[in-house]
């Protein structure tokens, strides 16, 4: 089993929405909250925390693992509706076979509609420094160059220097496995996340690595320092 | 005593989804209780991961019994659950629980004699206004006045499927999920015939994170567990003195409650409690009835069923669904026979169940001797 915590820190400004509390009804966007309940001695509190969904991160990396597999002679089959994803397997020429179905590894890692359970866990990411700041955007008409009437749209981000750290857990010790997930995070820092963020991110406290493997030690030397662009 | 008996806390650590039904493109999660054979579940896959052989063994052969975890609100409360006669007004927004019942040994009289008193419309006291209603199978606790219903507010996890190449949101794929909040504390009881947990596993005082639930890959259902060994030696003599005193025994079902009466055929209110290969004794339980003067026959059973549905993480399918009676019902049956071997025996159900169904957390048991809601 393989266990990393891995800092990544947004480079611009991030945003990570979902659905809005009541109480921030005046903002279009807000950025994802969870909420915290805890005992106060006569019954059950409520408070919200912003975090960046583990559901959220492991679809960045997927989408991150889709780029990059065809570089390290894997498959990806690139389609996530899940009526068309067992069409897309059988026209694959490089794959695994999962329960008797050909299936691209990106999907074995990631998972896929009616498969087995996923092998890669990553968990929510949890902010321990974070700066919040609130922008105002508008939509500019391109025939009349004057904002569109209404187009006014208020969102919460996070601004850099914010620390935001999660935990990946990769259940299988295929080496293939191994590379395809270092590879994609050192894609994230490419490709960013959100609505065009960029990120820098590193890895700390890494257990059961084969780093006897030259790819993946090669990659997880570049991730053991903080990758920037 | 055979095995080990321990409580388990369990403290959710990131948004938990226990799904029971999609409504409207949400999945409506559970939050009254976390079911034994999800626990079960999530503790054999955390086995299976950490490289334990012997899990397809105990998953065939279960020896490891979870009753169903139920939300508490500190560490050291003990988890309760309204029974068939706890009530709460519908107006009074504090939640405050009162019992109908009162004195247990007297359930068989009132019963029979004035019915209608065990299932009133108002408060019999009067102290709680407006209509009331039912509040089995509820979470409650005692806040050092009263007892109160545990309600847990839910709130909603929105994802999206991302498309590959256009970068953007997938037209369509918006799901929605209910989910229990971070900090919400989970407590339950686990019975472990064979000594693995602590033995073989030394699991026992360690506190571990397992996964429960939806998504778990996703982040989703991460949650502390640990396990505390308790001494549950004393509780035969209580059961043995009120089967003694009473010669019937009031059963309040701990968990879901179904009991086997043939080769697939289950009864949630069985008109006889047998000796089985999981339970044994020498004796019969028999569901007290009556007969009135218009000929109509009356059982003793009270609460309300439900449809049971679980999932086989082995076979990787769904397993039939079946009728249940909802945790907190009571059961009202005559003793007959040998009463320490009866009193032993449900001593056992209590903490391991009355059928191989446990270990779909099914049948757990308390022998109610005493009402806990009255006079508090």
């Amino acid at each position: 089993m393989i266990v990393m915590d891995v800092v990544l820190k947004p480079r611009y400004l991030l945003i990570v929405s979902s659905g809005k509390p009541e109480e921030l009804m005046s903002m279009d966007e807000v950025f994802s909250r969870k909420i915290m309940a805890f005992y106060d001695g006569n019954g059950l509190k409520y408070e919200s925390r912003r975090y960046v969904p583990g559901s959220t991160l492991k679809g960045i990396l997927r989408s991150s693992a889709t780029r990059v597999a065809s570089l390290l002679g894997l498959s990806s089959c690139g389609e996530i509706e899940p009526n068309r994803i067992n069409e897309k397997h059988e026209e694959l020429n490089n794959f695994i076979v999962v329960e008797g179905k050909k299936v691209c590894h990106v999907c074995d890692m990631f998972g896929f509609p009616g498969g087995p359970k996923s092998p890669l866990r990553v968990s929510d990411g949890e902010f321990s420094k974070i700066y919040v700041d609130e922008f105002t955007r508008s939509s500019i008409n391109r025939k009349s160059n004057v904002v569109n009437r209404g187009a006014l749209y208020s969102y919460e981000e996070v601004i850099l220097n914010s620390v935001i750290r999660f935990k990946i857990e990769l259940v299988k010790d295929d080496d293939w496995m191994q590379r395809l997930l270092l590879a994609s995070l050192v894609e994230i820092v490419y490709s960013g996340m959100g609505k065009g963020c960029g990120v820098s991110l590193y890895i700390e406290n890494v257990k059961g690595l084969n780093t006897d493997d030259e790819i993946i030690r090669t990659f997880y030397e570049l991730l053991v320092g903080e990758i920037k662009l | 005593m055979k095995g080990s008996y321990y409580e388990y806390v369990l403290k959710v650590k990131s948004p938990l989804i226990l799904a029971k039904h999609l409504h409207r493109k949400i999945y409506v999660s559970e939050s009254d209780y976390i079911s034994g054979s999800r626990v079960r579940g999530a503790l054999l896959t955390f086995l299976y991961e950490q490289g334990y052989s012997n899990v397809k063994e105990e998953a065939y052969n279960p020896s490891i019994i979870f009753s169903p975890a139920y939300p508490v609100m500190k560490e050291e409360d003990k988890p309760v659950i309204g029974h068939a006669f706890s009530f709460k007004s519908k107006i009074d927004g504090d939640g405050k629980v009162f019992s109908s019942l009162g004195d247990v040994r007297a359930l068989k009289k009132k019963f029979k004699e004035k019915p209608t008193s065990l299932f009133p419309s108002s408060s019999p006291s009067g102290k709680e206004k407006g209509v009331i209603k039912s509040v089995l199978g509820k979470p409650l606790f005692f806040d050092g006045k009263y007892w109160r219903e545990i309600k847990i507010k839910m709130f909603e996890v929105e994802s999206t499927a991302i498309d590959k190449r256009m970068g953007r949101a997938h037209t369509r794929m918006v799901f929605g999920f209910e989910a229990i909040p971070v900090g919400v504390i989970y407590k339950g009881y686990v019975y472990d015939s064979k000594n693995i947990l602590d033995k073989e596993l030394g699991l026992r005082n360690n506190r571990f994170d397992i996964f429960i639930g939806r998504g778990s890959s996703r982040g989703f259902g991460r949650c502390e567990i640990e396990f505390r060994r308790i001494d549950y030696s004393s509780r035969i003599d209580e059961i043995k003195k009120f089967i003694y005193e009473n010669r019937f025994v009031v059963v309040m079902a701990f968990s879901p409650f179904t009991f086997p009466v043939g080769p697939l055929t289950y009864s949630v209110a069985p008109n006889e409690l047998k000796s089985n290969n999981w339970i044994s004794f020498d004796g019969r339980l028999t569901l007290y009835s009556y007969i009135d003067e218009i000929g109509r026959k009356f059982f003793a059973s009270f609460g309300r069923q439900r449809s049971f549905m679980s999932y086989s993480l082995l076979a990787n399918m769904r397993r039939p669904m079946i009728n249940v009676s909802v945790q907190g019902s009571l059961y009202l049956y005559d003793v007959d026979g040998d009463i320490e071997s009866i009193s032993n025996a449900l001593y056992y159900a209590e903490m391991k169940g009355f059928s191989n169904l446990a270990s779909l957390g099914l049948g757990i048991i308390r022998v109610f001797d005493h009402d806990f809601l009255w006079g508090e």
